[in-house]
C-alpha cells in the first residue's frame, strides 16, 4: 500500500510526451516556498478551502470526533481532533474539503495508469512518480515502477535526492528517466530553508552525473535567494559531463501559500524572478533549458 | 496582395461596423416585387436575380488578384426601418401560408430578409468540379439541350429558369470584367473575360470562378454556408498544370489561396447569428449574416490512397497565418495520414485557427450504413453547422434536434409530459407540431407511450427498454409528420427553380429541384442533443434505485416532477457524488454508448426504400442545448428543470473532473462507427501544449483519441477571458486543468490570488 495525494492524468510537463503522474504524500525536504505543501507530511490529513464552505453544517453531523463545529455561521475546525477518516468529505458538496493522502494499493494505482496507455504509446510519455518525495515510500515506488515495465511503459521518478545512494541503486534499474530537483548549492542556505543540508543530494547528484543516468533537471527559482549568477555556475559545474536531457527553471509562483492554509499552516511569500534573471541564469547551461 | 497587405485588410475589416449593409441588394430586390409577376416562379426567381445583378455596383480593387466584393454601406435609421417594414408584410401570415412559401426547414431569423418569390437557403455544397471543368457556359449548354427535349410545362420553365441563371451570373462576370478593365485592372479583366462562360484554364481562373458564383449564390441569392467540399482535390490538378509550366510558384498559390479565403470573410456581416437577442441581429437586413463556408482537406480516396497533397499544406498553411472565422476547415484524418501534415494542422489548432478534424475512419462506415455509396461516400464533407454532405449530390437543411431527455421523461412519467400533465381534452395528430417540424426544434409539450406502473421497471435492461420504446414512438411521429409536409410541399414544388438547382448533380436532367428527386440522395439530419445529460441521468437512476436502493422509481419520478421541491441537498448529492460521463469510468460511459446506439437503430427503423428522405444521426446540439433545456423538467443527474443540457459531445457542464485523456476515453466509447456527424469541443489550456514538446503531445492525443474510435475534435485553446468567466462561474469549469509552470492544477482549486496571478500571467503570453 502507498499513501497517494493525487493522480493527474494528461500531465505534459512531468517529463517527455503526455504521461500520468502520480503524486506521493511525504517529503524529507520542507522548502520555504513549496508549491504543494500539503504533500510534506507522511500521513492523510484533512484540507479544509473555507472561502468555498457554504455553511450546511453537514460535516459537523458526519465527524464521529467533533472536529468541525459551526459557531454564529463560522465553521470551525478542529485539527487536533481530526484523524483524516474522509467521512465528512462525502457530506461535503461544495467542494470545501479534500482528504491529501490515500492508501491504495500499487495495483489500483496502475490501473488508473493503464487507461492512457495509448496515449504514451502515442506520444513517448508514460509514468511519472512524483512528490512530495516519492523515495520516502521507496518500496512503493519501487512496485509501481514495476509494474509499469511489466505493461512496457516508459517510467520516470522526480525527486529531490536526499536519500543513501542504495534506494537509487535499487531504482535505476526500472526508471527510464530521473526528473532531478535541485534547489541551491550553497549549503547553510540550503540547511535555513530547506530543512536539510545538501550534503547527501549533492553526493548523489555527481554520482548521477557520472553514471550518465538520463536526468532532467527542475530548478525551482525564488527571487533574490537562489536566481544568482554563483548558484546558476556552480549547479552547471556539478551538472557537467552528466546525461542531462534538459535544464527546466521553475520560477516561484505562491500557489503553495493558498494551499498551505488548507491544511491550517502559513507560509512565507516569495518574489518571482523577472525574465531577464531567468534568461541569465539559463544562459549558465550548455544543455536545453526551459523556464 | 502580399501577406502583409492581406493582414492590413484583414485588421480593417475587424473593425467593420456590424450596421454595415449590403443596401444594393436590399432595394433591388424590394423593386421586384411587383416585376415578373406573370412569370411562372422558376422565372420570376431568374429574372429577379438578373435585375439585382445588372443593378449592383463591381468595384474593382486593383490590388486583388481575384476580383468580386459588394459595396456596403450603412442604411438610415428611416430606411432600415422601412425595409424591415416591408420584409414584415411577407410573413405576417398564418403558419401554413409560411409553410408553403417556403417550402422547407427555416428559422425566423433567416426567413425575415428573404423575399417569398426568391429564396434560396443554401447549406449544401455545390458542383464545383463541374463548374471550373464546363463553365457557365457548358452548364448552360447542357440545360438547353435539356429543354429542348421537353414538353411537360412545368419542367420547361424550371429547365428555362436555369438557363436564365446561367447567362445572368455571365453578365454579370463580364460586365465585372468592363469594370476591372476601366479600374486599370486588366489582367484581373482579362481573367473575368475567360471565366464569364467558359472552363477555368488555370488555377487562379478557378477560384475566381468560384468566387463569383459563391458571391452571387450566398451574397445576393441567400445560399448561407457553403460546402467547398475537397478543394485540394479538385485544384490539384490545374495547380500541378500551372506549378509545373512554371506559371504558378508556390508562393503565388499561397497569396491566392489567401486572398480567397479573406474574401469570404469580407462579406460576412460582422455579427454573431446565433447570439438572436443581440440588436445586432435583430437589426440586420442582411440574407446571410454572418455564415461562414465549409471546406474539406485530406482524407482518403476511394483507392484507398491518402488525398493530402501539395495544396492541402497550403491550405492548412493560409488557415493558420490568417486564423479568420471563414472559412470553417475540416480536415480528415485517416490511419496512415501523413505525420508531418497532421503536425500542421495542430499547430494551427492550437493557435485557434478555424480547422477541425473528422474521422474517416468512423464516418465512411457510418455513412455506408446510412445508405451512402462509393464512390461518393468517399467525398463527404460538411456544411455548417457540422452538418455532414456529400458534395454536389445532395443537401439542404432538413433536420430535427432530437432532445434525448424527452424519451427519458416519457419513461419516468408513463408517456405524461411533467411540465404540462396531458389532460383528458389533449388530442394531437402528431407529436410535433408543425412550428416545431418547420423550425426542427422540440418545443413544449410531446406525450408518448404509456408502458405501465414504473415500480415494475425491474432492472435498467428493462428501463432501457422502455427508453428505445419511446425514441421510436417520436422518430416515428417525427416522420409521420414530415411525410405529411412532403405531400404537402410536393404539390407546390413543381415549376419552381431555385440557384441551388443549377449546380448540383442530376437536377437539370431530371429538371426537378434539389428538394424533390433532382439528386441522387436526400436527407435529413437528426441531431441527438443532451446525450451526457441523458447518460448521467440513467447512471443516476442505477445507482439510487437498484443500486444503494435510497428510493423507489415512483418516488424519484415524484422528486423530479416537483423539481427537488423542499430538498436542496438532492441535486447537489447528485451532482457532486454521482459518478458522471467523462471520467473514463465504463459504468457510466456505457449509458452513453447505449443511447446513441439507441438513437442510431431506432432511425433506421424509421428510415427505408419508401421514403425520398433518410435521416442521418448525428450528436450535435449547436447551441440549441440551452433552449431545449427550457422545455425539460428536472432530471436524475441533479439538473433542475429549464436548466441547459449538455452541449453537443461534452460531458454536462464541469462535470469532467479526471483530465483531457479520460474526457476522450469517454467519448471514444460510443458508437461513432454508426453516427454521421457532429463535434467535441474541448477546452486546452496554451500552456500545455506550449513549445515544439507540447505540439507533439498535442498530435499524439488527437491522434490517440481519433485511433481509438472518436469521430470529431475541435477546440479551444483557452485565454485570459475564459479564465476570467471561470471564477465566476467556477462549477462550470471544474475540469479546468491549467500549468501553473513546470506542473499542473485545477484553476477553481486554486485560489482567488492564485487565480489573479495565473490570469495576469495568461494576459501577458497572450
Amino acid at each position: 500500500m502507498g499513501l497517494v495525494f493525487n493522480i493527474q492524468r494528461f500531465s505534459t510537463r512531468d517529463g517527455p510526451g503526455i504521461r500520468t503522474t502520480v503524486f506521493l504524500k511525504g517529503c524529507n525536504l520542507n522548502c520555504a516556498w513549496c508549491h504543494n505543501p500539503e504533500a510534506i507530511a507522511p500521513q492523510a490529513q484533512l484540507q479544509f478551502f473555507f472561502e468555498k464552505c457554504s455553511q450546511c453544517g453537514r460535516c459537523a453531523a458526519a465527524c464521529a470526533k467533533g472536529a468541525h463545529g459551526f459557531n454564529a455561521g463560522a465553521h470551525t475546525f478542529n485539527r487536533e481532533l481530526c484523524n483524516a477518516c474522509g467521512a465528512c468529505i462525502e457530506s461535503c458538496y461544495s467542494d470545501a474539503l479534500r482528504l491529501a493522502g490515500a492508501e491504495m494499493t500499487a495495483q489500483t494505482v496502475i490501473e488508473v495508469v493503464l487507461k492512457d496507455k495509448r496515449f504514451y504509446d502515442q506520444s513517448g510519455g508514460g509514468l511519472t512518480i512524483s512528490g512530495g518525495e516519492p523515495l520516502m515510500q521507496r518500496g512503493f515506488t519501487l512496485e509501481l515502477l514495476r509494474a509499469a515495465k511489466a505493461h512496457g511503459i516508459h517510467t520516470a521518478i522526480d525527486t529531490a535526492a536526499l536519500a543513501e545512494f542504495s534506494v537509487f541503486e535499487k531504482l535505476l534499474p526500472e526508471a527510464d528517466l530521473i526528473l532531478l530537483d535541485i534547489k541551491c548549492m550553497d549549503q547553510p542556505l540550503h540547511k535555513r530553508l530547506t530543512g536539510a543540508s545538501n550534503e547527501i543530494i549533492l553526493d548523489n547528484v555527481k554520482r548521477l552525473v557520472k553514471m550518465r543516468v538520463p536526468l532532467i533537471v527542475r530548478i525551482p527559482l525564488i527571487g533574490g535567494i537562489n536566481d544568482d549568477a554563483q548558484n546558476a555556475s556552480e549547479t552547471a559545474a556539478v551538472l557537467r559531463n552528466g546525461n542531462v536531457l534538459k535544464v527546466e527553471l521553475l520560477p516561484y509562483h505562491s500557489l503553495g501559500v493558498y494551499k498551505a492554509s488548507s491544511i491550517g499552516k502559513t507560509m512565507q511569500k516569495f518574489l518571482t524572478p523577472p525574465s531577464e534573471r531567468l534568461a541569465a541564469f539559463a544562459g549558465h547551461f550548455k544543455c536545453e533549458v526551459t523556464y | 496582395m502580399t501577406a502583409s497587405q492581406l493582414m492590413e485588410r484583414v485588421q480593417e475589416d475587424l473593425r467593420k461596423d456590424y450596421r454595415l449593409t449590403f443596401m444594393e441588394r436590399v432595394r433591388l430586390l424590394l423593386e421586384t416585387e411587383d416585376m415578373f409577376t406573370d412569370s411562372p416562379p422558376a422565372l420570376r426567381y431568374a429574372s429577379t436575380l438578373r435585375h439585382i445583378l445588372s443593378g449592383i455596383s463591381k468595384p474593382v480593387r486593383p490590388d486583388e488578384a481575384i476580383l468580386g466584393s459588394v459595396n456596403e454601406e450603412i442604411p438610415s435609421e428611416e430606411e432600415r426601418l422601412e425595409v424591415e417594414r416591408r420584409y414584415e408584410i411577407w410573413w405576417d401570415i398564418p403558419l401554413e401560408e409560411i409553410q408553403k412559401k417556403m417550402l422547407f426547414y427555416y428559422s425566423d431569423e433567416w426567413r425575415k430578409c428573404r423575399a417569398p418569390w426568391f429564396i434560396s437557403l443554401g447549406h449544401l455544397a455545390l458542383d464545383w468540379e463541374s463548374l471550373i471543368g464546363e463553365g457557365l457556359g457548358g452548364l448552360r449548354a447542357k440545360a438547353l439541350k435539356r429543354l429542348e427535349n421537353e414538353t411537360e410545362s412545368a419542367k420547361r420553365s424550371f429547365l428555362s429558369g436555369a438557363v436564365q441563371c446561367y447567362e445572368a451570373i455571365t453578365e454579370y462576370i463580364l460586365s465585372y470584367a468592363q469594370a476591372a478593365k476601366a479600374a486599370g485592372a486588366p489582367l484581373q479583366g482579362e481573367r473575368l473575360e475567360r471565366v464569364a462562360s467558359g472552363p477555368a484554364k488555370s488555377f487562379a481562373d478557378a477560384l475566381q470562378l468560384i468566387w463569383s458564383v459563391t458571391l452571387v449564390a450566398q451574397k445576393v441569392c441567400g445560399c448561407g454556408v457553403l460546402n467547398f467540399s475537397r478543394m485540394d482535390q479538385y485544384l490539384y490538378p490545374l495547380y500541378a498544370q500551372d506549378t509545373g509550366s512554371g506559371v504558378l510558384t508556390r508562393e503565388a498559390a499561397l497569396e491566392l489561396i489567401r486572398e480567397f479565403y479573406f474574401k469570404n470573410n469580407e462579406i460576412m456581416a460582422a455579427i454573431d447569428h446565433m447570439s438572436i437577442e443581440t440588436t445586432e441581429v435583430k437589426h440586420t437586413l442582411e440574407v446571410t449574416f454572418d455564415d461562414p463556408n465549409y471546406l474539406t482537406l485530406g482524407g482518403l480516396l476511394p483507392s484507398g490512397a491518402s488525398g493530402v497533397n501539395e495544396l492541402s499544406y497550403l491550405m492548412v498553411q493560409a488557415a493558420h497565418e490568417l486564423r479568420l472565422r471563414n472559412p470553417f476547415i475540416v480536415v480528415r484524418y485517416h490511419s496512415g495520414i501523413d505525420g508531418r501534415f497532421l503536425d500542421k494542422v495542430c499547430a494551427a489548432m492550437r493557435d485557434n485557427a478555424t480547422l477541425v478534424i473528422y474521422n474517416d475512419e468512423t464516418m465512411i462506415k457510418a455513412l455506408k450504413e446510412f445508405g451512402v455509396k462509393e464512390p461518393e461516400v468517399y467525398d463527404y464533407g460538411f456544411f455548417g453547422c457540422n452538418d455532414p454532405n456529400i458534395p454536389a449530390e445532395e443537401g439542404g437543411l432538413r433536420q430535427l434536434w432530437f432532445n434525448l431527455a424527452r424519451p427519458l421523461e416519457l419513461v419516468l412519467n408513463r408517456g405524461d409530459y411533467p411540465l404540462e400533465p396531458k389532460g383528458d381534452n389533449v388530442q394531437k395528430d402528431c407529436e410535433f407540431p408543425l412550428y416545431d417540424r418547420m423550425t426542427s426544434i422540440m418545443r413544449g409539450a410531446y406525450y408518448g407511450v404509456d408502458m405501465g406502473d414504473v415500480d415494475a421497471i425491474s432492472d435498467m435492461a428493462e428501463f432501457m427498454r422502455r427508453y428505445r420504446e419511446q425514441v421510436r414512438y417520436l422518430m416515428r411521429e417525427f416522420r409521420k409528420g414530415f411525410e405529411r409536409d412532403m405531400a404537402l410541399e410536393r404539390s407546390l414544388t413543381d415549376g419552381r427553380m431555385r440557384i441551388e438547382d443549377c449546380f448540383l448533380r442530376g437536377t437539370v436532367d431530371a429538371a426537378k429541384s434539389w428538394t424533390f428527386g433532382g439528386t441522387k440522395y436526400h436527407k435529413i439530419v437528426n441531431q441527438a442533443v443532451g446525450l451526457a445529460t441523458v447518460a448521467d441521468s440513467l447512471y443516476a437512476i442505477e445507482k439510487l434505485v437498484f443500486i444503494d436502493k435510497r428510493m423507489s422509481m415512483s418516488e424519484l419520478a415524484a422528486l423530479l416532477r416537483s423539481d427537488y421541491a423542499g430538498n436542496d441537498e438532492m441535486p447537489l448529492f447528485l451532482k457532486k457524488r454521482i459518478d458522471k460521463f467523462g471520467n473514463d469510468l465504463d459504468h457510466v460511459d456505457r449509458y452513453a454508448a447505449e443511447i446513441a446506439d439507441i438513437f442510431a437503430g431506432e432511425m433506421l427503423l424509421a428510415n427505408g426504400p419508401e421514403y425520398l428522405y433518410q435521416m442521418w444521426p448525428t450528436i450535435s446540439s449547436d447551441r440549441a442545448f440551452t433552449l431545449m433545456g427550457t422545455f425539460i423538467g428536472a432530471t436524475p443527474d441533479g439538473r433542475k428543470a429549464r436548466e441547459p443540457l449538455s452541449e453537443n459531445q461534452s460531458p454536462a457542464e464541469g462535470m469532467d473532473v479526471s483530465g483531457l485523456t479520460a474526457l476522450l476515453n469517454s467519448v471514444s466509447k460510443l458508437p461513432f462507427r454508426r453516427i454521421t456527424g457532429g463535434p467535441l469541443n474541448i477546452r486546452v489550456h496554451p500552456g500545455s501544449v506550449a513549445g515544439e514538446e507540447g505540439l507533439k503531445a498535442l498530435a499524439a492525443l488527437l491522434r490517440t483519441y481519433l485511433e481509438s474510435g472518436g469521430m470529431q475534435i475541435q477546440m479551444n485553446v483557452v485565454d485570459a477571458k475564459t479564465l476570467r468567466e471561470a471564477q465566476k462561474n467556477p462549477d462550470a469549469y471544474r475540469g479546468l486543468c491549467v500549468r501553473v509552470t513546470g506542473y499542473s492544477a485545477f484553476f477553481t482549486q486554486m485560489g482567488k490570488q492564485a487565480q489573479e496571478e495565473l490570469i495576469r500571467r495568461t494576459e501577458l503570453c497572450n
